[in-house]
């Protein structure tokens, strides 16, 4: 119930919107500030090498798409076939636009350009919203009270939603780890646990996987439609752009 | 004739560029450093991928040498203190892989 209202768009109290940021160790909030020992500064670097060689040549500098990163995840129609994309799947969007063949949303360079659009966009504020057709909102609030509903609902062997941590226990600790609001504002993230950057995809599997549910596959709907969801709740907030977790 | 390896590498030097100077050095390099030792989810074993050895030399003179091992964290950063010589010259960093492929990294260095 706590989730719905959320989803909304009644407003959060300030403090209730903390960027994972804040919960990272001085010492790992001093990596993330020096480009030169902050290892994402690998992916953003291969990711300007990749615009410069596929991208720039239509979409000219990367900076011309900074308002564009925080407003993912958006519909978009295809041989009429409407659905949720996030940043990633609209990267390989423009492959298979551009006659080149898809790559995983894991995969190196989807990250590594993800990581640069994500990082020219740092400071933008996050603006998931409806698009201006009427049959498009529609379908875009459907989304949305599906994801609502699924960080609403218990899951796993632990029997657990979303929000009974990241509404309910913010500030708690979870093990080694303090629990965070869960605002989708840092990724791509590079996590020391998986040694390697990886997106939000990645990162609600592994919420999946925490609670002992079953994993839903890579790209599936209801992760777009929690994404969407996490985001609207998290609208107004600063991007920090692609950033370390533990 | 062996084969190239092709890495990200980023080295960084902190601290005043000029003769005689202490700078600490900075090599990050994007590397996954698979032990060998890991099955994947579909039970696949995952085939070994270790940098091994890791030189960095500036102008003739070998500076810093590191043998890595399966006990790395992936994208080693590895950092040394050092003193810059009377005369600027280029920073090379040159690796090899447990393979025996290799590849080099040039850096100018110019004292203000």
């Amino acid at each position: 119930m706590l989730g719905l209202a959320i989803g909304l768009g009644q407003p959060l109290s300030a403090q209730t919107r903390l960027s994972g940021n804040q919960f990272l160790t001085p010492q790992l909030q001093a990596m993330q500030q020096d480009a030169d020992v902050n290892p994402i500064s690998l992916w953003v670097e291969k990711g300007q090498t990749l615009w410069r060689n596929d991208c720039q040549s239509c979409h000219h500098a990367p900076e011309t798409l900074r308002t564009s990163a925080a407003e993912f995840p958006r519909l978009i129609t295809r041989n009429k076939n409407t659905r949720l994309i996030n940043l990633e799947d609209q990267i390989n969007v423009c492959r298979q636009r551009v006659g080149q063949h898809p790559k995983g949303l894991e995969d190196d360079d989807t990250l590594s350009l993800s990581a640069l659009l994500h990082s020219v966009a740092k400071g933008q504020t996050i603006h998931a919203q409806a698009p201006a057709d009427a049959a498009g909102q529609q379908r875009w609030q459907d989304e949305l009270a599906q994801g609502a509903q699924l960080y609403a609902t218990r899951i796993g062997r632990l029997n657990l939603a979303c929000m009974h941590c990241h509404d309910g226990k913010v500030g708690a600790n979870l093990r080694a780890e303090i629990v965070s609001p869960g605002h989708p504002s840092g990724f791509p993230i590079y996590r020391l646990n998986w040694q390697n950057m990886g997106s939000i995809d990645r990162r609600l599997r592994a919420c999946y996987s925490g609670v002992q549910a079953t994993l839903p596959p890579p790209g599936s709907a209801n992760l777009r439609q929690l994404e969407l969801f996490l985001k609207v709740r998290a609208n107004g907030m600063p991007l920090d752009g692609p950033s370390i977790r533990r | 004739m062996s084969q190239t390896l092709d890495l990200r590498v980023r080295l960084s030097l902190s601290g005043p560029l000029r003769p005689n100077a202490e700078v600490e050095v900075r090599l990050l390099i994007g590397h996954m450093m698979e032990t060998g030792f890991r099955y994947d989810g579909s039970g696949a074993h995952v085939a070994k991928d270790i940098l091994q050895f890791v030189k960095v030399h500036m102008g003739d003179a070998l500076i810093f040498e590191a043998e890595l091992g399966t006990g790395m964290a992936a994208n080693p950063m590895l950092f040394f203190s050092f003193t810059l010589p009377p005369q600027a010259a280029d920073m090379v960093v040159s690796w090899s892989d447990h393979l025996g492929r290799t590849g080099q990294m040039r850096r100018p260095v110019l004292y203000s």
